[in-house]
């Protein structure tokens, strides 16, 4: 309510438009109750401040921004060209992958190739190529005991009619060492059922090539009884892996194979000399085989 | 807010500012600076206010800087607007009104400016200035009285 205490704040607020229209009502009654309290009421109302249109900021430019909104626009034929290149890329790498995983690890990249030349030839000369390097293994004087023997029965027998057939790249090439007979020196037979990068030859040569005289194996044995001392001398066998251009991953390999095979021969040699020493009755399942010397 | 919204910002408001950063701190050259600091402000911060927001907020800043700049030189000597300016209606009334503007202190000047220059209500006043609405009310009270009274004393002397 409007009163002579608080009229100017009335007024006040009206000269701002802060009255509510309710507000506004009693204050113009209150005014035309005392007539005399208008001059202060249009006092109020002039002490309305007024822009000054004519200052003005003049240095607009150097306020204003750049209105770079560029956008980079690739074509849709060319999204769809790369989206077809990542899927091409990740299957092929996915396959070179799966490829590495399956071979052996001896054969993941370094490949040994064996020149086949004249069976009856004496000196036969074994290269091992890594890559572009190329070493060849002068064979020792004594290594005539050791047979190695290509044991690609499938391949002699399917080329034996037909000679001049030439053998395609073959892979995979387990180490299998076995003794022929008691009093007979060491064969080590090197199954070749896959080499690959084997040098071209044809199928005569390996079909009258069932024995191959070489010194592969010499750093295991020179003759029949120093063998057992040759096998275990694992220095040895370890000096001639290093000498081979192989990778420090492939030797490691390599030296577990042909300890592996070491190991086995011990086995069957130990068990020869049992056998030799008495006779013995071995049963398997419910067969029983006498052995007698 | 983008950069075109804000160049349409500094082409709407940058008189006005620059006239209310005028009165606040007395000297051009401080509103200058007084402009030229709210609107880099809000280049600054234009990700986060919009273009409805984006007056009110150069004021707000503005209104910073000049109390900032105020308490900075202790004293405002205030300077009447320019020779040139005038109003078309009571120019003897605009000049009176600017003296005694001048002798009102920093906060009920800009206050006075906010309502009268730029229209705006107390609780957006309050918002602005960061005061409270009753606090807006009892300060624009003050400064109407004295304005009040200051021109009724010119009027007394002429």
């Amino acid at each position: 309510m409007v009163t002579a205490e608080n009229y100017e704040e009335y007024m006040i607020l009206s000269a701002d438009g802060e009255l509510s229209a309710e507000e506004e009502r009693e204050l113009m009654a209150f005014l035309e109750l005392n007539p005399a309290l208008k001059a202060e009421m249009d006092t109020y109302a002039s002490l309305k401040l007024v822009p000054d249109e004519e200052l003005v900021y003049t240095d607009k430019q150097s306020l204003l921004k750049p209105e770079t909104n560029k956008q980079i626009f690739i074509p849709r034929l060319y999204r769809s060209y790369g989206i077809a290149a990542g899927i091409l890329l990740l299957i092929g790498s996915s396959y070179i992958i799966f490829e590495k995983s399956q071979r052996n690890p001896i054969e993941t990249n370094n490949v040994a190739t064996l020149p086949v030349k004249d069976t009856n030839q004496q000196n036969t000369k074994i290269v091992i190529t890594d890559s572009q390097k190329t070493q060849p293994i002068t064979p020792a004087p004594q290594p005539t005991n050791i047979q190695v023997a290509i044991k690609s029965t499938t391949l002699a027998s399917t080329h034996k009619n037909n000679p001049k057939e030439l053998i395609k790249p073959l892979r995979q090439a387990p180490v299998q060492v076995v003794p022929k007979q008691a009093n007979e020196n060491l064969v080590a037979r090197v199954e070749r059922s896959a080499l690959t990068s084997l040098p071209m030859m044809d199928a005569q040569q390996i079909a009258n090539t069932h024995t191959l005289k070489t010194d592969i194996l010499n750093f295991m044995t020179t003759e029949s009884e120093p063998i057992v001392a040759a096998l275990s001398a694992d220095e040895k066998r370890r000096t001639f892996i290093d000498k081979l251009p192989l990778t420090e991953v492939k030797k490691e390999g390599l030296a577990k194979v042909s300890g592996s095979v070491i190991n086995t021969y011990n086995q069957i040699h130990s068990l020869k000399k049992e056998i030799e020493s008495t006779n013995v009755t071995l049963a398997v399942r419910n067969r029983k085989l006498i052995i007698s010397f | 807010m983008e950069a075109k919204e804000y160049n349409i910002c500094v082409q709407e408001w940058a008189d006005a500012l620059f006239r209310f950063a005028c009165k606040c701190t007395g000297q051009a050259s401080d509103a200058h600076d007084v402009v030229q600091g709210s609107f880099e402000v809000l280049w600054q911060k234009r990700k986060d206010v919009s273009v409805e927001k984006a007056k009110a907020f150069l004021f707000q800043v503005a209104y910073r800087q000049s109390i900032d700049n105020y308490r900075k030189k202790a004293k405002v000597v205030y300077a009447e607007g320019p020779e040139n300016s005038s109003s078309p209606t009571n120019p003897d009334l605009k000049k009176v009104l600017e003296r005694a503007l001048a002798r009102l202190d920093e906060q009920s000047r800009a206050l006075v400016l906010l309502k009268d220059y730029e229209g705006y209500s107390y609780d957006e006043i309050a918002e602005i200035t960061n005061l409270s609405e009753s606090q807006v009310k009892v300060y624009l009270h003050r400064a109407r009285k004295t304005l009040k009274e200051y021109l009724v004393s010119v009027e007394k002397i002429i």
